[in-house]
């Protein structure tokens, strides 16, 4: 399986991207008809997403489970698409909206998924922790409840893999200042993934 | 080992910015005397890790989603596709398709029912003149502030989230259009009410906002949600 891209695309590659996506997903909540096709076509990743993630966690749900999980997640994608801001790409935002929705169907159905990430974890002595979902949904969850600001910051870092001169290009301040707030966020979200509201992951392990 | 001093956390910070390789240069500074600056260290390049492998696996993921094809037995997935392509794409019912749905008799009423209301109206507002705003006289009771309100300093609803539910509370300004962005906004609030902060002071005397009760099962278990409109006498 592919890591991590060495090169992210260009900044303003990026960023266009993400505003076509946002401008598409506001042309279809004004159901303009093109835009509402086009935003169809893209969202056949949700089923794809789905089909993934649930063969990764070792297939907790059945087909059937899954169909209906498919057309309530794109249900609920289409309640909130509104809440889609541009931050990234469309099929991105699509992701993690999928993933915490299986991970909620999974602790619904009480099911126990078995995580088989391709990705190993960081082989520096720090990250003896096997991959865990229900912690990945904890963080992703945390990254939620966070402010917007912070947030953005931790994803550009880890998850788009940029460095912090890139963020600061993009963000249009100094170097220093994204790693001051990156420094400051990491605390605030540690105190967030130890709230009791968000620690599911804990519940499972203990 | 030194005893953790209050200054301890602004000089770890000062030395995390000004590093390219936090951890040796922490070695390399009194601060690696400090139990506690240690353990928050370690704590931060932790939750780094961590923070890492969620991105990896979720970039991961994206590769290897888009190269995936929906085998023979997943085909009822892409139901699901055609059903939201159906729903989303469902136009608003056209004059046509009203007169197959509605009897003849109530497109005629309406033709004779629905002009006569608007003349009243037009009357009414012609012999009445008044300045104040439709949208302040349709709030729900027991939402502040709503309607005519004398300042913005706190926000508060019925407390009708059940056990284990919440809030989502999003401001906006109140003299944009319907999809402008929030002012703020509050994902999880457990209580029925908010004070705003003080930069609060700065929003326009017109504002929206709108509450979304959750039943807690889930991020997307929304149960109502309200709309406010409130200005500043």
């Amino acid at each position: 399986m592919s890591q991590r891209p060495s090169e992210p695309p260009s900044l303003e590659a990026d960023r266009e991207r993400c505003q076509q996506d946002l401008d598409l997903v506001q042309r279809a909540l004004l159901r303009q008809p093109e835009a509402l096709g086009g935003l169809v076509e893209r969202l056949q990743c949700v089923p794809r997403i789905l089909l993934y993630k649930n063969r990764q966690l070792g297939a907790p749900l059945s087909g059937h489970e899954l169909e209906d999980l498919a057309q309530e997640t794109l249900l609920a994608i289409w309640k909130k698409l509104d809440r889609f801001e541009g931050r990234s790409r469309l099929e991105t935002w699509v992701y993690r909206f999928c993933f915490l929705e299986l991970m909620a169907r999974l602790r619904h159905l009480n099911r126990q998924p078995t995580f088989v990430s391709d990705v190993e974890p960081l082989t520096d002595g720090r990250s003896a922790r096997p991959p865990d979902p229900f912690r990945f949904e904890t963080i992703y969850r945390g990254l939620e409840k966070l402010d917007a600001g912070s947030a953005s910051i931790l994803k550009m870092k880890h998850f788009e893999g940029l460095t912090f001169d890139q963020i600061a290009e993009r963000l249009g301040v100094s170097s220093n200042t994204v790693k001051t707030r990156y420094y400051r966020a990491l605390p605030k979200l540690r105190a967030l993934l130890q709230t009791p509201a968000g620690s599911r992951s804990e519940e499972k392990s203990s | 080992m030194i005893p953790h001093d209050e200054r301890h956390l602004a000089q770890l910070e000062e030395l995390l910015v000004q590093s390219d390789e936090p951890e040796t240069d922490f070695e390399g500074s009194p601060l690696s005397e400090c139990l506690e600056c240690r353990e928050h260290l370690e704590s931060n390049l932790s939750l780094m890790d961590e923070l890492d492998l969620v991105g990896r696996d979720e970039q991961a993921s994206l590769a290897e989603i888009e190269e995936t094809e929906l085998r023979a037995a997943d085909q009822d997935l892409h139901r699901a596709s055609r059903l939201f392509s159906e729903i989303s794409a469902a136009p608003p019912l056209t004059l046509q398709d009203y007169r197959r749905e509605r009897p003849r008799r109530v497109v005629a009423a309406s033709l004779v029912l629905v002009p006569g209301a608007l003349v009243l109206v037009l009357l009414w507002t012609v012999l009445f003149p008044t300045h104040r705003d439709p949208l302040l006289g349709v709030n729900p009771p027991g939402f502040t502030p709503a309607g005519h309100a004398d300042s913005f300093a706190r926000f508060s609803w019925p407390d009708t989230a059940p056990k284990g539910g919440w809030y989502v509370l999003q401001v906006f300004d109140g003299t944009k259009p319907g999809h402008s962005a929030p002012l703020t906004e509050r994902m999880r609030l457990e209580e029925s009410s908010w004070t705003p902060p003080p930069e609060s002071e700065h929003w326009p005397r017109r504002l929206r906002w709108r509450l979304e009760i959750l039943d807690g099962s889930s991020a997307d278990s929304t149960l109502a949600w309200f709309n406010i409109v409130t200005t500043l006498d």
